[in-house]
């Protein structure tokens, strides 16, 4: 996985305990066109508080030009924003 | 070690190495930033553009180009072409701040934030884990869990858990117990000692006092003479002996708060000199009025264009918390001090704080109406829903200056404080 780190449009679902999934994003990629991926499997949640900033961190599976990968997404409490982190 | 009937307390000062620059460092790495700013020349700095250009922290390679903390920036660059210089950012200072409380929180039920950076801890007598051991634990989890490195030290008060946190850096644990004193703490210079600035030190100096040794050891009537009760303090500080306890929570209530900016040009005239003292005045207002408190002395502090400086307080026959006594009071104290030479810096303080529902009112001083206090109210409860920019003052339109300065912090945080 490489290191993006890139601001993305989330549709994601809440569940009453307050348990975050993600279900689908949006990149904007260079030329200004956009790509969705869906979320095929969610495999892991963890959370991080480096340096306080509370940021919950997930794992999980998305097809990428016909295969499958593993990316990680993060989403920052403080901020509500999601960023894709590494793929 | 025991001493008369007093059980032996152990007491962990835990201090973040190079707190902003670690935290701003860690932060980017959690954001993705391909670099750990730990590791090349770095430093946090202000804004040179607003003259707020000096280095706030420095990275442990910055510090080998010779570069100090509080050097302009401009020097910093001179001294290392290349510099990374990323801007402060407080809101994050206060989180981390709060998360390594936190942390500690789970280690002792009694820990007090120090300073933004620091906290002590008393670790209660019959933990399972040894308090060596607890410092390994904590200093693990600081890195592994916050992502910043702390130094500890451990002894059986505060003044020798402070001063042995400061021994050799980053990431380490050092014990300083009482019968260590003379070895470890005596050849140190007396600088090093908490309590002693740089105009202290040159008057030690002045009196053959190099050393923490020296004033430990120096006949306690002349430094009474010279110094006064203060120079009694310094001594019992350099034989080690502090009695202080560990305050859960912060423990020093809050004495007096303060703003100062430097413009972003030289004030010369009359005007721009009361204008920036009216920014100054709006974020101290909403301050003290948001900590419920009431002032009863202002003091103004300037500094010239030439870095010379001054201050004139006043107490007041009442109390005041509305942003226009204040910069009434302010601009009359500045009025008597001022000899009209380029300004570089205000600053404004308040203290005898008292709370605010009850206040006396003075029979000498116009009373400020209720219809004043009601207005600065509206505007706070406008400004903490909608933000600082929702309302400001006409006065602030086209002048070149921010409507509000000083006080960048979102919440009151314990200072620096002289009382251990």
């Amino acid at each position: 996985m490489k290191t993006l780190a890139k601001p993305i449009q989330m549709i994601s679902w809440t569940e009453s305990d307050g348990r975050i999934h993600p279900l689908r994003f949006k990149v904007e990629e260079e030329g200004g066109a956009c790509r969705v991926f869906r979320i095929l499997g969610l495999h892991s949640t963890e959370p991080d508080r480096v340096a306080g900033n509370k940021v919950l961190k997930f794992v999980c599976g998305i097809v990428v030009d016909g295969t499958e990968k593993v990316c990680e997404l993060r989403y920052d409490l403080d901020s509500c924003r999601w960023i894709l982190f590494k793929l | 070690m025991p001493h008369g009937s007093t059980p032996a307390r152990t007491i962990f000062h835990i201090d973040a190495n190079a707190a902003y620059l670690s935290w701003s460092a860690a932060h980017a790495l959690q954001q993705g930033c391909p670099t750990d700013l730990r590791t090349i020349p770095a430093v946090v700095g202000g804004s040179e553009k607003s003259r707020h250009g000096i280095v706030l922290a420095k990275s442990t390679p910055a510090k080998a180009y010779g570069i100090q903390t509080g050097m302009p920036l401009a020097d910093a660059r001179r001294r290392c072409p290349g510099l990374v210089v990323v801007p402060p950012d407080y809101g994050l200072y206060l989180k981390a701040s709060a998360a390594m409380t936190d942390l500690l929180l789970e280690h002792s039920p009694l820990v007090q934030p120090f300073s933004i950076d620091e906290c002590f801890l008393e670790y209660p007598a019959g933990s399972h884990l040894p308090p060596l051991a607890a410092a390994d634990r904590i200093r693990a989890r600081m890195a592994g869990e916050l992502g910043f490195t702390v130094n500890i030290g451990i002894s059986s008060n505060k003044l020798l858990a402070k001063m042995a946190s400061d021994f050799q850096k980053p990431d380490r644990t050092h014990l300083l117990f009482p019968e260590d004193v003379p070895r470890k703490m005596w050849p140190l210079p007396a600088g090093d000692l908490f309590m002693v600035g740089s105009r202290t030190e040159r008057k030690l100096r002045r009196l053959g006092l190099c050393t923490i040794g020296d004033v430990a050891l120096a006949d306690s009537a002349m430094l009474h003479s010279h110094l006064k009760s203060h120079g009694l303090l310094l001594q019992r500080y350099a034989r080690g002996i502090d009695g202080s306890p560990v305050l859960p929570g912060g423990g020093v209530p809050m004495k007096g708060m303060g703003n100062s900016t430097t413009a972003p040009f030289d004030m010369e005239r009359p005007e721009e000199a009361r204008q920036v003292l009216l920014s100054l005045a709006e974020t101290l207002g909403m301050r003290l009025r948001k900590a419920g408190m009431r002032a009863g002395l202002v003091a103004v502090s300037l500094t010239y264009a030439d870095f010379l400086h001054a201050s004139r307080q006043r107490k007041l026959p009442g109390s005041i918390d509305t942003t226009r006594e204040l910069h009434s009071v302010a601009w009359n104290l500045l009025e008597e001090l001022w000899d009209g030479a380029p300004l570089r810096k205000l600053g404004i303080h308040v203290s005898a704080l008292q709370e605010g529902r009850i206040h006396q009112t003075s029979l000498f001083e116009p009373p400020t109406g209720e219809k004043q206090r009601a207005a600065e109210q509206a505007v706070d409860l406008l400004r903490s829903r909608y933000g600082n920019a929702a309302v400001i003052r006409a006065s602030f339109l086209h002048s070149g200056l921010p409507p509000h300065s000083g006080g960048t912090w979102d919440a009151e945080c314990p200072s620096m404080s002289s009382l251990l």
